[in-house]
């Protein structure tokens, strides 16, 4: 018995130890990302590009083009991305995709119906991150080359990661980020938008590798905001880095704060530690909100000229970056308010997770109750030393004067 | 083969805990209820140690007896025979479906070219392998396997803490709906998946070294692993959010696609599996067993070894034909089967078997003390 039951055992062993359906590295193309646009005949173009991965080699880069960029129309994108080997050799795969491009176009008409296909396939991961383009078509944005990265792709993830850590002014948006909000009662998704500088015609190819300066040159716009799934508007990126900090990302950013005097002089601060909190409550169908944030920062230039060895400095920079974040912040929020009357910060969520009942009276119409809410903001500023100088050489020269 | 067999302690309570994970995690628990799903797999832990008391109630009175031979005693040759065949018939259906569960994860996330019988043939052969290797055999294999179990969830768990994933106001509003939706989870599908499941163990409870050790380990099982369900359920919500949960066809898969530490850790999905599938196999395992120990019990089979290879067959095409696609499959399974199969299986049947036998009992002492 034992004997007639091992044969089998073997034979399945013999068929457990590979996979049949795999397929070569040398088979394959890797996507790091894809655009979509819309066109006039059809829903939709979806462009891919397939990277060459020996010209992102150094070693081994004989100077082609570090990239494939190829479009197709058709009218969804989860038929269009198995269709792709009408330009393509190899199987293109998906997993690595690092970005998603929306030209504004697109994204003025609507972006639920394609995420269905991304948020689905098992291939594609949340680890991407959606921009749109804009002032340009999507495919343009894929195809203008960059000497680092190379391709246009991985440059951008990069920028955008590289922007986030110093400055903030990007909220790194994922696809779990715009379903969460899609779906959410009182939240509206956003997106990161970028756009070519220079001529976009002359950035498809490696020549525009070989200038000091590019001439064309993919740069972070602004912050593109939605309603009920479509693009309406565009908020300047300083905007756009209130909004992060408010959604509790912002990582390290830099304020520059005119001193007292208003002559046209400012000091520099460079903040970490950034939190921010969200309070609030609603009364006869009106809703309130405090703001506090807090950071900790060292004080980075000093045109102001006071003495920096005082404490009482630290407490008058402290006031006065206080008043400046909580002035700004609070003609940010404004300008959402009034320009796109909607609620991009997540106010009408904390209501939600907080006061359920009294926000279930206003859910339906939330982005107008909004729109009149009264928001005061609270900013709790340490400043903590002030790099490798104490007083400022400026102070001296002044001096001598 | 029933009286040799001893299992202690540790062993059951390892197999129980397996047991109950199960598909409860697969598919997510009590999605009904929202953000506060955690709320009823709670309360379900004391409903599964009410039905739990009713089976070792039963296991008291017949300590050396299964379900289908002591349903006999109890309510007569005949009945009793037929009701112990329907829950042999139920045994074997419940192996099937969690084997399509498993083969259907098995598809839609890493096999998406093979064949749900390629799969379920791997999985049913190997069952079959320990199978004839013996109970105790697979008693210890299930230690092993709760080792392997948290030597992968633990650092799973670290990982997510540190990729900072989990928001626990994911969690808030509590209750936004009332306790109706909450109730409504409870019962009757979160007792009965996975708590009242444990009405395979009828079977198994005489090869529980003694009584005091089954009920000890018992309820110790329900408890821990109905606590680990419940934390579960909760950094699942607090990680992926209510909404994703409810569209997600493997919720813990989303889950654990969301962690990325550094670009260096990252695709995760594959260990996950490696959990899933070790825990499919002690549950289809289980219920494969009580259906083999329940078809030599009632047809006195001196080998019931013999029966394994064909219900194995039966078992692996059941669970290809059951449902024509993965839609039907979880629309039977959420629907059907908890009403018209679980219900009375888990509750209705071991409780009258009880009340029948509490009475049959004081009659007969009723009877001995008249004499007198």
């Amino acid at each position: 018995m034992k004997k007639i039951l091992l044969a089998p055992m073997l034979i399945m062993v013999l068929c457990l130890s590979g996979c049949w359906d795999y397929r070569e590295l040398a088979d394959v193309t890797v996507v790091t990302g894809i655009a979509v646009d819309k066109t006039q005949n059809n829903k939709y173009k979806l462009t891919v590009e397939g990277i060459n991965a020996q010209e992102l080699n150094n070693r081994t880069a004989a100077g082609y083009a570090p990239s494939i960029v190829y479009s197709l129309s058709g009218n969804s994108i989860a038929e269009l991305t198995q269709k792709m080997n009408i330009g393509f050799s190899r199987n293109l795969i998906y997993s690595h995709m690092r970005i998603l491009i929306i030209s504004e176009t697109a994204a003025r008409e609507g972006i639920t119906e394609f995420i269905d296909f991304l948020e689905r396939d098992r291939e594609i991961r949340d680890d991407f991150r959606l921009i749109i383009s804009r002032r340009t078509s999507a495919a343009q944005i894929l195809k203008t080359t960059y000497p680092f990265q190379k391709s246009s792709s991985l440059k951008l993830f990069k920028q955008m990661d590289s922007f986030r850590r110093n400055w903030g002014g990007n909220p790194s948006v994922q696809l779990n980020d715009v379903v969460n909000a899609l779906t959410s009662p009182a939240v509206q998704p956003v997106m990161e938008a970028v756009t070519i500088q220079g001529k976009a015609s002359k950035g498809p190819s490696v020549e525009n590798m070989k200038k000091v300066t590019p001439d064309a040159l993919v740069v972070l716009d602004s912050l593109g905001i939605f309603r009920e799934g479509k693009l309406i508007g565009f908020l300047p990126l300083n905007d756009s880095r209130y909004y992060v900090w408010l959604r509790g990302k912002l990582d390290h950013t830099a304020f520059s704060i005119e001193c007292r005097k208003q002559n046209n002089n400012f000091i520099t601060l460079r903040a970490y530690n950034n939190k921010s909190k969200i309070t609030g409550h609603l009364e006869d169908g009106k809703a309130a909100f405090k703001v506090k944030l807090q950071l900790e920062g060292f004080l980075d230039s000093n045109h102001c000229g006071k003495d920096l060895n005082k404490v009482e400095t630290y407490k008058e920079y402290e006031k006065l970056a206080e008043k400046y974040i909580e002035k700004e912040m609070k003609l940010s929020i404004n300008k959402v308010q009034k320009k796109y009357k909607i609620d991009v910060y997540g106010f009408g969520e904390y209501l939600y997770r907080n006061d359920y009942k009294n926000f279930k009276t206003v859910e339906h119409n939330w982005d107008n109750v909004f729109k009149n809410a009264k928001v005061e903001v609270d900013a709790k500023v340490k400043l903590r030393r002030t790099a490798l100088r104490t007083k400022s050489f400026i102070s001296e020269t002044k001096a001598k004067h | 083969m029933k009286s040799k067999i001893k299992i202690g302690g540790l062993q059951f309570f390892c197999l129980i805990f397996l047991f109950e994970l199960g598909s409860a995690v697969l598919f997510g628990m009590a999605k009904e209820a929202k953000q506060d799903a955690w709320i009823p797999i709670l309360l379900g832990i004391a409903g599964g140690c009410i039905l739990f008391s009713v089976y070792l109630g039963l296991h008291k009175r017949y300590p050396d007896l299964p379900l289908t031979s002591y349903s006999q005693q109890i309510l007569g040759k005949y009945l009793g025979w037929v009701i112990g065949f329907g829950y042999v018939v139920y045994f074997s259906y419940l192996a099937a479906r969690v084997l399509r569960d498993f083969e259907e994860l098995l598809v839609i996330s890493q096999y998406h070219n093979t064949s749900l019988l390629t799969l379920g043939l791997y999985m049913i052969a190997s069952i079959i392998y320990v199978m004839f290797k013996g109970f105790e055999v697979f008693s210890r294999l299930s230690q092993i396997c709760l080792f392997l179990f948290l030597f992968t969830a633990l650092p799973i768990l670290l990982l997510e803490v540190s990729a900072q994933l989990l928001q626990p106001e994911n969690l808030l509003p509590l209750l936004e709906n009332g306790w109706s939706p909450v109730i409504k989870a409870l019962f009757p599908s979160t007792i009965s998946v996975p708590f009242g499941e444990m009405v395979a163990f009828t079977m198994l409870l005489p090869l529980v070294k003694d009584y005091k050790t089954a009920k000890r380990f018992g309820y110790l099982g329900i408890i821990v692993s109905g606590l680990y369900l419940t934390f579960r359920t909760l950094m699942n919500i607090a990680a992926i959010g209510t909404d994703a949960r409810m569209r997600s066809t493997f919720p813990v898969l989303t889950e654990i696609g969301l962690v990325e530490i550094g670009d260096f850790i990252q695709r995760l999905d594959s260990l996950i599996l490696i959990i899933l599938v070790i825990l499919g196999f002690v549950k289809i395992f289980i219920f494969f067993y009580c259906a083999v120990l329940g078809l030599g019990d009632l047809f006195k089979l001196k080998k019931p070894d013999k029966m394994i290879y064909p219900l194995g067959i039966l078992i692996i095409f059941t669970s290809v034909f059951i449902a024509p696609n993965f839609n039907t499959h979880l629309e039977i399974g959420f629907k059907i089967v908890p009403i018209y199969l679980h219900l009375p299986f888990q509750m209705a049947i071991p409780i009258i078997l009880l009340l029948v036998a509490l009475i049959k009992s004081k009659i007969k002492k009723s009877r001995t003390k008249q004499p007198n």
